[in-house]
């Protein structure tokens, strides 16, 4: 018998000769929840068919650490550093998040120049978000050069953020009321040079993956998501923008400083793993654009709102006189009450719509604070959208939702 | 608002008043007519709420009708949030689900089944999805200590130098 590369000959089986039949079963693989691309702690029940995923059941909660009880026993102020834990490749955004929560049920209004500072470095949150999803991305499906490149630029972006509020990651600079301290000249001189040389960064990401065969055979129509199942699914971000779905929070129902920026919002048209790529590059290309404006137009004034129940009063007149350091420690010890009532607040997030839902029951503490973690509601369509798909393909679909578990779980 | 004289208009049993927050509007709804005004949001030209936002629950511990679900839905359209209200009974603890309304509500109710111990009658697959399946205790409900109870109090302490 020749070598056909069949597993019989073909030519040898008459017609009335029946076919010897392989055995097939459903078998149930589990993946994770150590797994080295999954983000974090996931564990994945499949239920494949060869290689063919039939079914995936996401087993969430490695992670879970009660944020949400938690911050029911602090005070407002003391939640802020808790936001900082879900998300924490962009701390920034869910820290803005949160303290807008916050404002908008106490209805604090906050000084202008402190809305420009949040504006920028939420959007720097988000070109450092982006970078770490592009290099992680792009190093789970095997293209591992990325990687260095965007860890090269994302660190300027912390050492900025180092520069500005001390921590690199939990950074926890927004206040009720303002942000905690004022951006200086190394900063700014910083983010200029950086900005200087972006645009060619992110030319240099495209060579390397924007017509890459192995990049484009790997992500073009893999994890496939119709426009009307992203939004019933409740997709939000690049996740759902890649559907084409012109949802944009930032747009939509805008808040800080954004509807005196010239930003675009830019779209993807079928849905697959390909366009959510494409979307966040152009997005960070955006980002950076809100940057340049943010430094040349930012205004002088104060940075943090003058009511003394959300300011801390100066350490010099703490020091000096004994109100101040009354006031001081009511500040610090007892926070402030909120007025009965409650609201919900979405911010757009590099990951999507991460919104708050707060209750005040008209004490200093949060009665209750839901958080609504874009990437809790993504692994929600995890089983629709890899259904079909190859196991390996598995890892691109958390991987273009962009997942972060400490999110996830809370 | 526009949405709320319409929902009170087409369902007068079901509503049970509202309250405008920041311009957004925040609707209580009757338990029994929940699965009618969710549908009735998403297909209704004019409301077309297709995008469920959240689904959550805060527990009012003390309350005759203690627990209070929320469903936050959002048009994609008209670009608006809107904000339902229902509450049960901790005795009757239940409210349908609205998972075949938007898929997206099936993990949110599951979220909250696991943290309030409220039941979505008609989920397809109503398991806790944060804690481990043999956990006992619904730990976001008022009356769970924050340390959580069972294995902690077993614990056999030290007696300590002196004592």
């Amino acid at each position: 018998m020749q070598a056909t590369g069949y597993l019989w000959d073909p030519e040898s089986v008459t017609e009335d000769e029946e076919l010897p039949l392989l055995r097939t079963e459903k078998l149930m693989l589990n993946m994770g929840p150590q797994h080295p691309a999954t983000h974090g702690v996931l564990q994945v029940i499949l239920e494949l068919e060869g290689e063919k995923i039939l079914k995936a059941t996401p087993h969430l909660g490695y992670l879970h650490r009660g944020t949400e009880k938690i911050a029911e026993q602090g005070t407002y102020t003391q939640v802020i550093p808790l936001t900082d834990r879900l998300d924490y490749i962009c701390a920034m955004a869910n820290n803005w998040s949160y303290v807008r929560a916050v404002e908008k049920l106490m209805g604090v209004q906050v000084p202008e120049r402190a809305e420009w500072l949040r504006t920028l470095v939420a959007e720097l949150a988000r070109i450092s978000g982006h970078l770490f999803w592009l290099g992680t991305q792009a190093l789970d499906i095997g293209a591992m050069t990325v990687f260095f490149y965007t860890f090269r630029e994302r660190e300027v972006i912390l050492d900025v953020f180092e520069r500005l509020c001390g921590a690199r990651l939990t950074n926890s600079y927004m206040r009720i009321g303002g942000v905690e301290r004022d951006i200086d000249d190394w900063c700014v001189d910083k983010l200029r040079e950086f900005l200087s040389t972006f645009q060619g960064r992110i030319e240099e990401y495209d060579t390397l993956l924007k017509e890459n065969r192995i990049w484009l055979r790997r992500t073009k129509n893999i994890a496939l998501i119709t426009a009307e199942d992203a939004i019933e699914y409740g997709l939000s971000g690049p996740s759902l923008r890649g559907s084409g779905v012109n949802h944009d929070l930032r747009k939509a129902d805008p808040y800080g400083v954004y509807e005196q920026l010239d930003f675009e919002v830019p779209l993807g048209s079928h849905g697959d793993t390909y366009d959510r790529y494409y979307i966040r590059v152009r997005e960070m290309e955006q980002s950076a654009g809100m940057v340049r404006q943010i430094l040349d137009r930012m205004p002088e004034g104060p940075f943090m709102s003058e009511d003394p129940k959300l300011r801390r009063p100066d350490k010099v007149l703490v020091n000096a006189s004994m109100e101040a350091m009354i006031q001081h420690f009511k500040v610090v010890c007892h926070g402030f009450d909120v007025e009965k009532g409650e609201v919900y607040c979405g911010t757009e997030c590099p990951k999507g719509e991460l919104g708050y839902y707060l209750v005040s029951d008209g004490t200093g503490r949060p009665y209750r604070l839901k958080i609504r973690a874009p990437s809790f509601i993504h692994m929600g369509a995890l089983d629709h959208m890899s259904r079909g798909y190859m196991i390996a393909d598995l890892v691109t679909v958390f991987g273009t939702y962009d997942v972060v578990m400490g999110e996830c779980d809370r | 608002m526009e949405i709320v004289d319409k929902l009170r208009e087409r369902f007068p049993d079901h509503y049970m008043g509202h309250k405008v927050f920041r311009d957004e509007p925040y609707v209580g709804v009757r338990k029994d007519g929940l699965r009618d005004v969710c549908r009735w949001l998403k297909e209704t030209p004019g409301m077309e709420f297709d995008y469920p936002v959240e689904v959550t629950a805060v527990d009012y511990l003390g309350d005759a009708e203690r627990f209070e679900v929320i469903h936050v839905l959002w048009s994609m359209r008209h670009r608006r949030r809107v904000i339902l209200k229902t509450r049960v009974t901790e005795a009757d603890c239940a409210v349908d689900t609205v998972t075949d309304i938007w898929r997206g509500a099936n993990f949110m109710e599951r979220e909250t089944y696991d943290m309030y111990g409220i039941t979505f009658t008609g989920h397809p697959d109503l398991r806790r999805i944060m804690m481990t399946d043999d956990f006992d205790g619904w730990p976001l409900r008022k009356d769970y200590p924050v340390e959580g109870h069972g294995w902690r109090e077993n614990y056999d302490f030290l007696p300590q130098v002196g004592d």
